[in-house]
């Protein structure tokens, strides 16, 4: 594979570069490589995959996130038509004469040669820094020098230079002797016939809305934190809450914290918080069968192939559905909280206490691409999502000729919907291309 | 029998425009409020009446007056749909529908109406004034064709109407909620009644419910005692009682008291003080839009407002002049607007924002009974 991509780098011209490498991403990768189009494929983050790697289950078939995103991740890696280039973010991008575009990419040292890491985690173990684990969103600490996570693709380590104390512990420490702290950034050059924008969302940081009181009460967490302890790859191999290593017995979602929400600047329905929350409470009621779990919603939108049947079914399971947006949360001495919120049902305020309460997060709009395209303007729509200016034609086509857009960097989508977009991305790209010769 | 009248949500929103209608039930509103009890859950209730355009529910919805404005609910609606503003536009809406002759309802609705008869009644007010002295130009020019005692009559007309229209809205007030809440005479009524009273009395006198407004999440629960909204509310409140009564004594004394040690002198400027006071800091702001609930005043608000505080003003002018002893002419223009200012806010007693100094009380009392 590195020999391949060092041949392709110094040739430098590309049918497509494809800027972000979740599963949109990838999706457009593989199946414009499967075409004969020689792709480059660039991530900012040390590894693949994007979110749904992180993921525990997906709705509503409860497959398994990760049996079904590796095999696409390890088919984009060993593709011989796809070059991955990861920790690097994308810095300019300008159409020159022969209607092409000039890309500069600004790629971020490793400090290990990616090609001579085994994956040994000798380093690991060496490493005196611990910080907060990123990848396990704040549950655990990782070491300074790391693998990202375990089904991470490339499997190497990595240092973050900004904690790193620079003892050099990692460095007597490893057996194939690739840790190298005299890389530098580079800047690299290339040339790309058409792009595809594939730049996913941001999770939305609920410690916007003071009154639920994510970061000052412990016990308060993101359904992005809940699915890591469900998933695969959980780091405790148990649900616990953060206080006091509690396995939770009343837990409480919260929907819609920082969605359909004007007073957060986001008035928009995420589309995929009622689902997976629905997955999540049966997940749990799998995990600690003697667990209550109640969801607080303002409306449930299970509008997708399966996925009402999928919330009955978690009602069946015996999820507590309330009609009611949580207005407030306060914490007892315990660490246990109160749900303040009027049900709707009997037009009560109502109080209860939960031991675990998980705010089901929103998506939002990861606009920072726009600012790369020099010249022309990539063209935003009121919520910052990449506009589709002919949507009824293609969902990929966005303002720019030859620049096409795939999942959520268009809008908020669930993971069949993403590969769908991204397929249509794909399509709209290999008859651009064609077109263009 | 309920009726159900769509088209009640547009007259609504002519109390005060913005769009309730953007409400998706969620509960937000209900549920923030400090102040929702077991037996009384605002204003979502309040929402959907005015959705469904139930007026007898509106009407008959003691829940209206349980509200004080702090603005919690409308800064964080997620759809901005301004519940908070909505039970003050409710308010403004039951106080035009309780007052019967429909003076009201043509003030809050309609601005030019209600700066014109603003502007009539200072002028008809200043001619009075000026007819009171009968060696006066005008006077004797007037009362070549209507005898004093006409006009002076007229002037007790309008306090009548007044006082008849006050009671008239109390009757009717009571019998919405009355019905509403199947108030019977018996026997236990009395003793309930007395309870109930105490509690207004006990409500008034502190604003206790009106303080559990400043919650640890609103931006009250971080400034002093003496900015808040209840503070300020209980300086106007108050201030302006204890001007009442020192007007009061001073009129049964027959003695705009020159010395400024007499008692009722002493009662006047230290209720004089808290009322500037109170409509200087709720003016200020209200001019500086610093919450929503502030940044929605309409034209009632103003008026209200801006009138006690003249009031205030023009008071201690006069006062400082009358212990100076200084005879000047801009000091009988003063108390020309002291006076019109004075007898405007107590003729629009039961016609403007100033009803609720009953309504309120009264739905307290009905609430506790």
């Amino acid at each position: 594979m590195e020999i391949q991509q060092e041949t392709c780098i110094n040739e430098s011209l590309y049918d497509v570069l494809v800027i972000g490498a979740g599963i949109a991403g990838e999706e457009s990768a593989l199946k414009l490589a499967d075409m004969g189009y020689r792709v480059l494929l660039v991530e900012k983050e040390p590894s693949i995959g994007g979110k749904m790697i992180l993921l525990s289950k997906v709705f509503p078939t409860l497959d398994c996130a990760a049996c079904i995103t590796t095999p696409k991740v390890s088919e984009t890696a060993r593709h011989p038509n796809i070059t991955i280039l990861t920790l690097t973010e994308v810095e300019e991008i300008v159409r020159d004469t022969k209607n092409r575009f000039s890309v500069t990419l600004k790629k971020k040292p490793r400090y290990v040669v990616e090609k001579d890491c085994t994956g040994c985690q000798e380093c690991e173990k060496a490493c005196p820094a611990i910080v907060n684990d990123q990848f396990q969103f704040n549950l655990t600490a990782r070491k300074a020098v790391y693998i990202p996570f375990t089904i991470a693709n490339p499997r190497v380590a990595l240092i973050d230079i900004d904690n790193c104390l620079l003892c050099g512990a990692c460095e007597k420490a490893c057996p194939s002797n690739c840790i190298d702290f005299t890389q530098k950034e580079e800047q690299l050059k290339i040339t790309a016939k058409s792009v595809i924008v594939s730049t996913g969302f941001k999770l939305f940081d609920p410690i916007q809305i003071e009154r639920y009181g994510f970061g000052r009460y412990k016990n308060v967490i993101t359904s992005m934190q809940m699915e890591r302890q469900l998933a695969p790859t959980r780091p405790f191999n148990n649900i616990l809450r953060p206080s006091d290593g509690k396995v939770p017995d009343k837990i409480a979602y919260v929907f819609c914290a920082g969605s359909r929400d004007h007073t957060v600047g986001n008035p928009i329905c995420s589309q995929v918080c009622c689902m997976y929350s629905t997955k999540q409470a049966q997940l749990l009621m799998g995990a600690l069968p003697m667990a209550d779990v109640s969801l607080y919603y303002i409306n449930i939108r299970a509008f997708g192939k399966g996925f009402d049947e999928f919330y009955e079914q978690a009602k069946d399971m015996g999820a507590k559905y309330v009609k009611g947006k949580i207005a407030s949360i306060t914490e007892k001495e315990n660490g246990n909280l109160i749900l303040r919120y009027e049900d709707i049902a009997t037009g009560k305020v109502t109080e209860k206490e939960h031991d675990l309460v998980v705010l089901s997060v929103g998506i939002l709009a990861n606009p920072g691409i726009t600012r790369v395209f020099k010249k022309e303007r990539l063209e935003t729509d009121a919520l910052n999502y990449i506009r589709q200016t002919d949507l009824l034609q293609s969902p990929a086509i966005t303002s720019i000729e030859g620049v096409f857009a795939a999942g959520t960097a268009t809008a908020p989508m669930d993971i069949p919907d993403t590969i769908m977009s991204a397929g249509a991305a794909a399509t709209e790209t290999s008859s651009y291309l064609a077109r263009l010769s | 029998m309920t009726q159900i009248q769509p088209e009640l949500t547009e007259d609504i929103k002519k109390y005060g425009a913005f769009d309730f209608t953007a409400c998706y039930n969620c509960g937000n509103c209900t549920a923030v409020c400090n102040l929702t009890e077991k037996n009384s859950n605002f204003p979502r209730m309040m929402v959907r009446y005015s959705m469904l355009g139930l007026k007898e529910e509106i009407l008959s919805s003691k829940e209206l007056w349980m509200c004080y404005a702090c603005g919690e609910c409308s800064d964080t609606c997620p759809r901005e749909a301004g519940p908070g503003v909505l039970m003050s536009n409710l308010r403004r809406y039951a106080i035009a529908n309780y007052e019967k002759t429909g003076l009201t309802r043509l003030m809050f609705k309609n601005n030019p109406f209600f700066i014109a008869i603003t502007l009539i009644l200072a002028v008809v007010l200043a001619f009075f004034l000026l007819t009171i002295k009968p060696d006066t130009e005008v006077a004797r020019w007037l009362f070549r064709y209507v005898p004093y005692e006409v006009l002076h009559s007229f002037g007790m007309g309008a306090f009548a109407l007044m006082g008849l229209s006050a009671f008239v809205g109390v009757v009717v007030m009571w019998r919405h909620i009355g019905k509403e809440k199947k108030i019977a005479f018996t026997g236990e009524f009395f003793k309930k009644a007395v309870n109930a009273a105490k509690k207004v009395i006990g409500e008034v006198a502190t604003l206790k419910r009106y303080q559990n407004c400043d919650s640890d999440s609103s931006i009250w629960s971080k400034k002093a005692v003496w900015l808040r909204p209840w503070f300020v509310h209980w300086t106007i409140m108050w201030g302006f009682i204890g001007l009442l009564v020192a007007t009061t004594l001073d009129f049964i004394f027959k003695d705009p008291a020159t010395t400024i040690w007499w008692p009722s002198r002493i009662l006047g400027t230290i209720a004089g003080i808290l009322m500037v006071y109170g409509s200087t800091v709720a003016l200020n702001y209200r001019f500086r839009k610093i919450t929503k609930t502030y940044a929605n005043t309409l034209m009632a608000d103003w008026m209200f407002l801006g009138f006690l505080w003249l009031a205030g003003i023009t008071g201690f002018w006069l006062e400082i002049a009358v212990a100076m002893g200084a005879d000047l002419f801009i000091n009988h223009v003063v108390l020309m607007i002291h006076i019109i200012i004075s007898m405007e806010l107590v003729i629009l007693f039961a016609f403007s924002k100033f009803a609720h100094a009953f309504y309120r009380p009264l739905a307290l009392f009905m609430h506790n009974l």
